[in-house]
């Protein structure tokens, strides 16, 4: 006991005996104390001096915690993000497809109606080729010679016409579309029945690529007048749509400048038929 | 017999403090001979013993005050563990500078009891007014005759 008492200062146990006995009698006077709400005073204390290095250590283990699981959702969001997107790429393919489908349908079924009111026996051609320029003005289909198909016969499609065959091969042909600017249609305005000649104008003049000549400044014409074949050129059967009137004005000179939109969609045409010429059908009739 | 006198003196303590303090009230507010015994012994024999006279008195205070047990007990294991170190650390001859020393242990005496009356939420009325400074002056005029008296039988035993 002497010893213990006489240790000497630099010895750490006497510290540790002190903070030992301080501690014990702290628990004694915790064990009678209780405080308003019920609780040990020791207990309010240790948690009221701990709470802080408490808070922090929770912080510090919920914030690795929560960075950890941040890391692992991250890799499965990760995973989960690539399958979706091979999901979505999946899907948006198939709904190209339906649209493609649905699309196919629309138009063959125009097809099928336009074949079913012509009058004439049409050749069904497939469009095969575009003109490399870069306005489609000509095309190329895969009926020719051996199908029957002649030069200058018309040729239509499910909105109207398209223009004429300029060029013949065994299999193939080659239509000019009613864009080209060496392309003219003797035309007539149904709802005045106003004569002109529908032409391609080029890109500069006209966006639809069509223009209306000839037509009076003093003649009525108005946007969205139908127009349609007049047959007097001698190539075009009477009574095919061409389009409608996109805009008009009167012209510097003694006719109008009337922009016309095509009934057919010529930057489009998968399908067309090809229109016995206007002379065959007379010849025909001639014989029978 | 080198623990002889710690136990007299603890027993004049209580003798005082408790049978006469019945008697001469002042004597309780104005002295506390039992801090005076922690920090004497633990500037004279070191903070172990210190330490230990500390607790028996604060324990023993506390016992027959009718408080809770360990309120006076920490705080005389304090004070008379510090003054253990103090009277290491410090040159405490003169009367002046025992004086101050026991003025200032007084003070933490009470700043700890204070505290720990908090902390337990019982807190402790020290004395209103100038008493405080009255309990530091009779405990440092006490100790100061206590250490000599200490000091002096100490020497005498060296001899």
């Amino acid at each position: 006991m002497a010893s213990t008492l006489n240790a000497p200062l630099g010895s750490r146990g006497g510290h540790f005996f002190f903070l030992f006995v301080v501690v014990v009698q702290a628990l004694l006077l915790s064990s009678q104390v209780t405080t308003e709400r019920g609780d040990a005073a020791l207990r309010g204390f240790i948690v009221a001096l701990l709470s802080p290095f408490q808070r922090g250590a929770d912080a510090i283990v919920s914030g690795a915690r929560s960075t950890w699981n941040g890391y692992v959702d991250l890799r499965g969001v990760r995973e989960d993000n690539q399958r979706l997107r091979e999901e979505v790429a999946r899907l948006e393919q198939a709904v190209w497809l339906e649209r493609d489908l649905v699309a196919s349908y629309r138009r063959l079924s125009g097809v099928l109606e336009l074949a079913e009111r012509l009058p004439y026996e049409p050749i069904v051609a497939e469009v095969i080729g575009l003109d490399a320029s870069a306005w489609f003005r000509t095309i190329t289909v895969n009926q020719g010679k051996n199908r029957g198909v002649v030069l200058n016969a018309p040729v239509v499609a499910a909105g109207g016409l398209v223009g004429r065959v300029i060029s013949l091969g065994p299999d193939v042909a080659q239509i000019q579309l009613l864009t080209d600017r060496d392309c003219s249609v003797g035309a007539l305005l149904t709802r005045t029945r106003n004569r002109g000649i529908v032409a391609g104008s080029g890109e500069q003049s006209s966006p639809s690529g069509l223009l209306l000549n000839y037509v009076s400044n003093l003649d009525d014409v108005v946007e969205g007048d139908p127009i349609v074949t007049s047959g007097i050129d001698g190539i075009y059967h009477k009574g095919i749509a061409i389009g409608h009137v996109a805009s008009v004005r009167n012209g510097p000179r003694l006719f109008k400048t009337i922009t016309v939109e095509p009934a057919a969609k010529l930057s489009r045409l998968e399908e067309v038929f090809i229109l016995p010429a206007v002379g065959d059908i007379e010849i025909t009739e001639q014989v029978e | 017999m080198k623990f002889l006198d710690i136990a007299l003196a603890i027993l004049v303590a209580f003798f005082v403090q408790t049978v006469l303090g019945r008697y001469f009230g002042f004597l309780n507010v104005y002295l506390d001979l039992f801090t005076v015994i922690a920090v004497t012994f633990g500037l004279l024999r070191g903070r172990m013993v210190g330490l230990c006279t500390g607790t028996a008195v604060g324990l023993l205070q506390d016992a027959f005050s009718g408080g809770l047990l360990g309120f006076n007990g920490i705080s005389k294991t304090t004070v008379g563990y510090l003054a253990g170190i103090g009277g290491h650390h410090l040159i405490v001859r003169g009367w002046s500078r025992r004086l101050l020393f026991f003025v200032g242990a007084t003070l933490l005496d009470m700043a700890i009891l204070a505290s720990v009356g908090r902390l337990a939420e019982e807190p402790r009325v020290l004395g209103e007014g100038l008493t405080p400074l009255y309990l530091c002056v009779g405990n440092a005029i006490a100790g100061i005759l206590l250490l000599g008296r200490v000091d002096r039988n100490r020497s005498s035993e060296t001899l």
